[in-house]
C-alpha cells in the first residue's frame, strides 16, 4: 500500500536525526581518544629514538676515549717519546689513525708540544697545552669533549702516556662531527642535527633551505625557554616534511642549550596513521548509520502503516460516514488506539442510527401534522367564505353577531394549528426561514385589515401607529406574521369591550438605527410582575385565557429568536400590556422585498 | 360594482369554497364559471376563452394549480391568475412559474381579500 503518513515521515526523521547526532558525537569522541593515544605512542617513539641517538653518540665518545686510552697504554709510544725519537713516532701515527678509523691523532710531549700528528703534519712543534683536554691529559686524567677543531667540530679525547711511572706525553684522538657522523647517529625516519656553541654544525635533514635552518634555530630557542621536558618537544615544518623535534643537551653542567643534538622524527607516518584512523572511524560510522537507517525504516514502516490506517479512518469518520473499521495491523499502542477508535465509531454508529431514527420520526410527525393542517385549512376556507357570503343576506343582527363569532373562533383554531405546526417543525429542524427585507408597515397594515372585522365585532378599536420613513427589517415574513397574529389574538382576548389596541413600529429612541421596534399595546387587564417573569416559557397559562395551551408566547419567542430578534413585555396590572419586538434593519437598506425575493429565486 | 361585463373562472375541488366564492363574486357583479378542476373541464374553458381572471386552487386532485395556470395563460395571455392555497408552493416552483401567477392568496382568506384582489387585477389590466 502507498504510505503517505506525515507523522510516519516525521517519526522517521526524528529517528534518523537522533541516530545521526549520537553517531557523530560518538565518532568525535572516538576520534579524539584514538588521536590522543596515537600521539602518545608517537611521543613515546620519539623519546625512544632520541635515547637511541644519545646512546649512539655516547658510544662514539666511548670509542674515541677508548682509542685514546688504548693507544696511550701502548708502551711503544711512551718509549719513543722518552727516547726522543720523533721520526719513528711520526711514521707510526698515520697507519695507526687509518687503522682505528679516527680523524684526529696527535701526540704531544709532557709540555704539550705536538710531537706527531697524523692528519696535519704541518702543526708539529705547536704547543697546545691550553686545550682543556690536553691539560687534563698532562695532569694524568682521561678527558673527552666536543671541541672546535680548525673549521670543524670534533669529538675529542685525551689520555696521558706513561713511561716508567711518569707522564711523558698526551695521546689526543678525535672524530670529526661531519655529515657522515650524524648519518651514522640517525635512525630510519629520524634526522639528527648537532649544535655546537649555539651554531648548527651539521645535520642529516635533506635539502634544508636557509630559512628552514633559521626556523630550526628559533624552535631550539623556544624549547630552551620551555619550563618542562614535555613542552621541549616541538613540531616543525621543514621543507615538505613535518617533524617532531627532541633536544638532547650535551655536557649539561655547563651550557646545556649551546651544545646539543636535535632529533627530528618525521611525522609523515603519523599523518598517514591519523588519516587512516579517521577513514576507519568515519567509514565504520557511515556504515552503521546506513544499517541503523535501514533498520529504522523497517521498524517505522509498520508504525507508519498503522498511523496511515488511523489517519485515513479518522478522516473518513470526520468527513464521510462512520462506515468501516480501521484495519489493525500492529500489536503495539497504535494498534490498541485503532482498536479503541473502532469501538468508539461502532458506539457512535449505533447512537447515530438511533438519532437518525428519532429524527426521522420527529420529521414524520411534523410532516403528518402539516398534512392535517392543510387538510383542515381547505374546508375552513369554505366555512369562512360561506359565512361571509351570508353577511350580504338580510339577517337579524344577533345571527350576524354569532356568525362573526364563528369566524373569530375559526381564526383562533387556525392560529393554534399553526403554532403547533411551527413548533413541531422547529423541533424537527425543518422550519425553513427565508429572511428578506420586509417593510414593517406592509405587514402591520395587512394584519390590522385582517383582524379589523374581529375587533369591530368585539367593539375594540384596532389602529396602526407607524412612524414615518421606517427602514425595512431583515426577517422571515411568515414568522413575523405568525408572531404578530399571536400577540393580536392575545390582546383581543385581554381587552374588554370599548378598549383599544394599537399596533405600531418605530426606530427605538437613542438607538443607532440598527433595529426596528414593533409593539402591540392593549388597554386590557395587564400582568403581575411574577407573571411577566415566566411569560415566554412553554405551556405557561395566561390567566386571562382559560383553555389556551399557553403555546402562543413560547412560539413567539422561538420564532423571534430564530430571526435574530428580541421580544419583551412592559405591563402594568389593570392598565394594559405592551409587547415589543425588535428586529435588525435590512443590510441592503433600499432593496425592496420583491428584489430580495428575485435574488433568492435566481440562486 | 363595475364588474358587469367581466367573466371570471373559479377552479377549486372543495365544493364549499367553490360555491362560497361563486356567491361572493356573483354578488359583486361578475359573471362566473366554476369548475371542480378536471382535465376535460379545463381544456373546454381554454378553448372557450374570454375570461378576464381566474381563481385557481394550488392543490387540485389530478393537477398542480400552476400547471392549470400555465394552460390558461397559454390560451389567454391576458387572463389574470389568482392562486389560492393553504401553503406557499415550494420556492423552486414559484421561481419557474414567475409571471404565471399574478396574485397569491393564502387560505383561509376573507371575503374582502378576494374581492380586493379581483377588483385590482381587473382594473389595472396589467399586474
Amino acid at each position: 500500500m502507498e504510505l503517505r503518513s506525515k507523522v510516519g515521515f516525521k517519526l522517521q526523521g526524528v529517528n534518523f536525526l537522533s541516530l545521526l547526532v549520537a553517531l557523530v558525537g560518538l565518532l568525535l569522541v572516538m576520534q579524539y581518544l584514538a588521536t590522543r593515544q596515537i600521539l602518545a605512542w608517537h611521543r613515546q617513539r620519539v623519546e625512544l629514538v632520541a635515547r637511541l641517538v644519545l646512546a649512539e653518540y655516547q658510544g662514539k665518545i666511548e670509542r674515541v676515549v677508548q682509542a685514546a686510552n688504548l693507544l696511550a697504554d701502548n708502551p711503544t709510544y711512551g718509549e719513543l717519546l722518552a727516547s726522543g725519537n720523533p721520526e719513528a713516532l711520526r711514521s707510526l701515527v698515520l697507519p695507526t689513525m687509518q687503522a682505528t678509523g679516527l680523524h684526529v691523532l696527535t701526540i704531544t710531549d709532557d709540555k704539550g708540544v705536538i710531537k706527531a700528528r697524523a692528519h696535519d703534519p704541518e702543526a708539529i712543534g705547536v704547543n697546545i697545552s691550553s686545550n682543556p683536554i690536553v691539560r687534563a691529559g698532562l695532569q694524568g686524567k682521561l678527558a673527552s669533549r666536543m671541541t672546535q677543531w680548525q673549521n670543524n667540530v670534533a669529538l675529542s679525547a685525551a689520555a696521558p702516556i706513561h713511561y716508567q711511572d711518569r707522564i711523558v706525553g698526551v695521546m689526543l684522538t678525535g672524530l670529526l662531527v661531519d655529515r657522515r657522523f650524524v648519518e651514522s647517529l640517525s635512525r630510519p625516519g629520524a634526522e639528527v642535527a648537532i649544535f655546537f656553541a649555539n651554531r648548527l654544525v651539521v645535520n642529516s635533514f635533506k635539502d634544508l633551505p636557509e630559512n628552514a635552518l633559521a626556523e630550526l634555530r628559533r624552535v631550539k630557542d623556544r624549547a630552551a625557554r620551555a619550563p618542562g621536558p614535555q613542552e621541549q618537544v616541538q613540531n616543525l615544518q621543514l621543507g615538505g616534511h613535518e617533524y617532531t623535534l627532541t633536544f638532547l643537551p650535551l655536557e649539561q653542567e655547563e651550557k646545556p642549550w649551546e651544545n646539543l643534538i636535535v632529533v627530528g622524527v618525521n611525522r609523515r607516518e603519523l599523518g598517514l596513521t591519523l588519516s587512516t584512523l579517521k577513514l576507519v572511524i568515519f567509514g565504520v560510522g557511515a556504515a552503521s548509520a546506513l544499517v541503523g537507517a535501514l533498520l529504522s525504516v523497517w521498524l517505522s514502516w509498520g508504525m507508519r502503516r498503522q498511523i496511515n490506517h488511523l489517519t485515513e479512518g479518522t478522516r473518513q469518520a470526520a468527513t464521510e460516514e462512520l462506515a468501516g473499521d480501521i484495519p489493525v495491523t500492529s500489536n503495539d499502542e497504535l494498534g490498541e488506539l485503532a482498536e479503541s477508535f473502532n469501538t468508539m465509531t461502532r458506539a457512535l454508529r449505533e447512537k447515530t442510527n438511533l438519532l437518525k431514527a428519532e429524527r426521522d420520526r420527529v420529521a414524520a410527525n411534523a410532516d403528518f401534522l402539516a398534512m392535517i393542517v392543510h387538510d383542515i385549512k381547505a374546508p375552513l376556507t369554505g366555512v369562512r367564505l360561506t359565512i361571509e357570503a351570508l353577511e350580504d343576506e338580510t339577517l337579524p343582527p344577533e345571527i350576524n353577531h354569532k356568525l362573526q363569532g364563528i369566524i373569530q373562533r375559526s381564526e383562533g383554531l387556525l392560529l393554534h394549528l399553526h403554532n403547533v405546526l411551527d413548533l413541531s417543525r422547529f423541533e424537527a429542524g425543518s422550519l425553513v426561514l427565508r429572511p428578506e427585507a420586509v417593510p414593517p408597515g406592509f405587514v402591520i397594515h395587512r394584519l390590522v385589515n385582517h383582524f379589523g372585522p374581529v375587533a369591530q365585532h368585539q367593539r375594540v378599536t384596532l389602529t396602526a401607529a407607524l412612524a414615518p420613513d421606517l427602514p425595512a427589517m431583515r426577517v422571515d415574513e411568515h414568522s413575523l406574521e405568525r408572531v404578530l397574529s399571536n400577540l393580536l389574538v392575545n390582546a383581543l382576548a385581554a381587552t374588554p369591550e370599548g378598549g383599544e389596541i394599537q399596533v405600531g413600529a418605530r426606530i427605538p429612541p437613542g438607538g443607532d438605527h440598527q433595529e426596528v421596534e414593533i409593539f402591540v399595546a392593549d388597554t386590557g387587564c395587564g400582568l403581575k410582575p411574577e407573571q411577566q417573569e415566566h411569560l415566554f416559557e412553554k405551556y405557561r397559562l395566561r390567566p386571562q385565557k382559560i383553555g389556551s395551551s399557553g403555546l402562543g408566547l413560547y412560539i413567539c419567542k422561538t420564532l423571534v429568536e430564530a430571526n435574530h430578534g428580541r421580544i419583551w413585555v412592559d405591563s402594568t396590572l389593570g392598565r394594559g400590556s405592551r409587547f415589543f419586538l425588535a428586529f435588525p434593519t435590512s443590510r441592503t437598506g433600499e432593496e425592496t422585498k420583491e428584489r430580495e425575493e428575485e435574488k433568492a429565486l435566481a440562486s | 360594482m363595475d364588474g358587469m361585463n367581466l367573466h371570471l373562472l373559479v377552479i377549486d375541488d372543495d365544493p364549499g369554497t367553490r360555491e362560497a366564492l361563486v356567491a361572493i363574486l356573483d354578488r359583486a357583479g361578475y359573471q362566473i364559471t366554476s369548475l371542480a378542476g378536471s382535465a376535460a373541464e379545463i381544456a373546454a374553458a381554454c378553448s372557450r376563452r374570454g375570461y378576464q381572471a381566474a381563481v385557481v386552487d394550488y392543490r387540485l386532485p389530478h393537477h398542480n394549480g400552476l400547471e392549470v395556470a400555465r394552460q390558461l395563460k397559454q390560451a389567454m395571455p391576458d387572463c389574470r391568475i389568482i392562486l389560492i392555497s393553504s401553503e406557499l408552493p415550494p420556492p423552486q416552483e414559484r421561481g419557474r412559474d414567475a409571471g404565471l401567477v399574478d396574485r397569491f392568496l393564502a387560505k383561509p382568506f376573507s371575503k374582502e381579500a378576494i374581492l380586493e384582489a379581483v377588483t385590482q387585477l381587473c382594473q389595472t389590466g396589467t399586474p
